[in-house]
């Protein structure tokens, strides 16, 4: 028996020096293993190589004669923002955790965005007043001074009660005559968060887009289409005239809502094209050398089929700041759009 | 290597049912064990990541067993929970945390009575859950494993004397429900429809069975008699688990804990 004993604690013990033996062999951190993972991750889970028609094997024929194990990280850095670049899409990442530094794809555009664009110029010039939601990280509402216009700006697609908030903001700005609500400079967040806020504003429920997750190997692997609706919530509705704003930093969860609106009947939109990034992110990926990286999971299309990945949401009017007009005090996007409430509407 | 460690404590585990004793002792009706203790693991979730991971980490346990009057028959309920973090060799900067709960309902049914100095052998099955959520940097990337188990369960109880008793347990998964996370890591409805995640995370499986699962519980626990009522428990776990389906997962876990068990 106490042979026994012994080759039950021996078994116990046994189990701490066999790692390799449960786990497997680890992929080896060389130049080569961390291109041929990264390329062939992106092949089989990039939800973009489809609707944008990329030839992603062309990319692997250009790229890969290019490393070698003696390929320096900084070297590796380079030749994967290239490889990605190829998509502009804003949802593709690379990332270094351990150097903190990133790299999104397509982002050329977003920094000119950032700069075209003042909350302080707006609540100078144009605003008679902004009161900050406190359950959202940036979501305010105002009024245009001297006008009856209300002012919603959502600079981030994300916070807490969505409905309530936008129901008491339309309490109180319910009986002014048009409400502009503004998402430029907003990098997304939580679709599910922006779609109860244009609920408010619809007339009766529409379709707003569908979904598909890629769920397979091949390019074109996708799922049923999911149908998400703009829906009448029934609840301190909002069917005066309403100009939405968008720019090139209207991301994401951002455009979701600006398809959210496109379909409801007095949304106007006006401003620059969105930043053509729909899908959901994957999880960060890891590589072996420890960098991570991200792609789209999603085939996302307006109610018409179109994917607009890497498109963006065309607006009704096109009006573009520039980082000189801000300088100059200058929002030609929201004069644009007080401009039309009068002209169309008659609204001072 | 794997079945072959699994086999060889099976076999084991029945040389020490045939051998009986004659001494027929008592045992507590309600036994209420607390644990605490730390684990290490091995880790690979290729819908995680590539590179191997080592974790360690605190784990709780709660465990209530019930003998029948004729002392043949024991329920057991367990519940445990444990927190730590995976780490790999390249850089902290890739640290993931992780929590893992179990929870196991089961019968065991002893071969004969419970004799002294002797080993007895119980067979019986348990409903075994088991979660184990990986989160790295505030679920930039995450991934998870649940699995409800319908294990085929032996144990072998040897009271050495009066003070001291060791036990061992092995439970294997004959069918299961398994959860993992979907073809590209992610579900969006999930992710977008957060209220539902908890259910979605328990329920949105599917059936597997060897092919596609493998997994074993094995645990050795020493027990000493401090009096009529407490005893002092030692207990270490191993559990191996091998998922094999869309994302392959292994991990072996090893646990160490002690506790106190109040008998009445």
């Amino acid at each position: 028996m106490k042979n026994n004993i012994l080759l039950l604690l021996l078994l116990a013990t046994s189990f701490f020096a066999c790692e390799r033996a449960i786990l497997g062999l680890e992929t080896e951190n060389t130049p080569i293993n961390n291109f041929e993972l990264f390329w062939k991750t992106y092949d089989e889970h990039s939800s973009i190589i489809f609707p944008k028609q990329i030839n992603w094997d062309s990319i692997y024929q250009v790229y890969r004669p290019s490393v070698s194990n003696a390929t320096t990280e900084a070297e590796l850095w380079t030749i994967f923002t290239e490889m990605i670049e190829v998509f502009d899409d804003e949802h593709t990442l690379l990332y270094d955790p351990i150097a903190d530094q990133t790299y999104v794809s397509g982002s050329q555009g977003i920094d000119i965005a950032m700069q075209s664009f003042s909350k302080a110029l707006l609540d100078e010039k144009y605003l008679a007043y902004r009161t900050i939601i406190e359950t959202a990280p940036d979501f305010s509402y105002g009024k245009i001074k001297d006008k009856s216009i209300g002012y919603i700006y959502i600079g981030d697609s994300d916070g807490n009660h969505p409905e309530q908030t936008i129901d008491e903001i339309l309490e109180v700005l319910g009986e002014l005559e048009a409400i502009i609500v503004d998402v430029r400079n907003n990098g997304g967040g939580s679709a599910s968060f922006m779609k109860p806020i244009a609920n408010a504003f619809a007339t009766e429920d529409r379709l707003a887009y569908t979904v598909q997750d890629r769920i397979g190997i091949n390019h074109d692997d996708f799922s049923e289409p999911s149908a998400v609706y703009t829906n009448y919530d029934g609840i301190n509705q909002y069917t005066k005239p309403v100009i939405l704003l968008t720019d090139r930093f209207s991301v994401s969860a951002a455009e979701d809502f600006t398809l959210h609106m496109k379909v409801i009947e007095q949304v106007t939109h006006i401003g620059d094209t969105t930043a053509g990034a729909f899908s959901q992110t994957s999880p960060q990926q890891f590589l072996p050398n420890g960098w991570t990286y991200q792609y789209p999971v999603q085939l996302e299309l307006t109610p018409e089929g179109v994917c607009l990945e890497g498109i963006g949401v065309i607006p009704e009017i096109a009006v573009e700041n520039t980082p000189q007009d801000i300088e100059n005090q200058q929002d030609k996007i929201m004069e644009r759009a007080i401009r039309y409430l009068f002209e169309t509407y008659g609204i001072r | 290597m794997q079945k072959l460690l699994i086999i060889t404590t099976l076999l084991f585990g029945w040389q020490l049912a045939f051998a009986q004793s004659e001494n027929e002792i008592l045992f507590p009706t309600h036994e209420l064990t607390l644990t605490i203790g730390l684990h290490q693991s091995w880790l690979k979730d290729s819908n995680f990541s590539p590179l191997h991971y080592k974790g360690k980490g605190a784990i709780y346990g709660l465990e209530y067993r019930l003998s029948d009057k004729a002392n043949r028959g024991v329920f057991l309920a367990g519940l445990s929970f444990g927190t730590g973090t995976y780490s790999v060799d390249i850089s902290d900067a890739l640290d993931t945390k992780f929590i893992l709960g179990d929870l196991s309902l089961g019968y065991l049914r002893r071969t004969s009575n419970l004799t002294m100095r002797s080993p007895n052998f119980a067979l019986g099955g348990r409903y075994h859950f088991h979660i184990n959520y990986l989160d790295w940097n505030e679920q930039d990337a995450f991934s998870f494993l649940g699995n409800h188990g319908f294990e085929l369960a032996t144990a072998v109880d040897y009271p050495l004397n009066e003070k001291h008793r060791f036990q061992a347990q092995l439970s294997l998964p004959l069918l299961s429900y398994t959860v993992r996370p979907p073809y590209n890591g992610t579900d969006a409805e999930l992710t977008e429809n957060n209220d539902n995640s908890p259910v979605k995370l328990l329920f949105d499986g599917y059936w597997s069975t060897f092919n596609r699962l493998l997994m074993y519980d094995l645990e050795l626990k020493y027990n000493y008699q401090l009096s009529d009522s407490f005893s002092l428990d030692f207990i270490y776990l191993n559990r191996y688990q091998n998922v094999t389906n869309l994302h392959k997962f292994v991990q072996m876990q090893n646990q160490f804990r002690v506790g106190t068990s109040f008998q009445f």
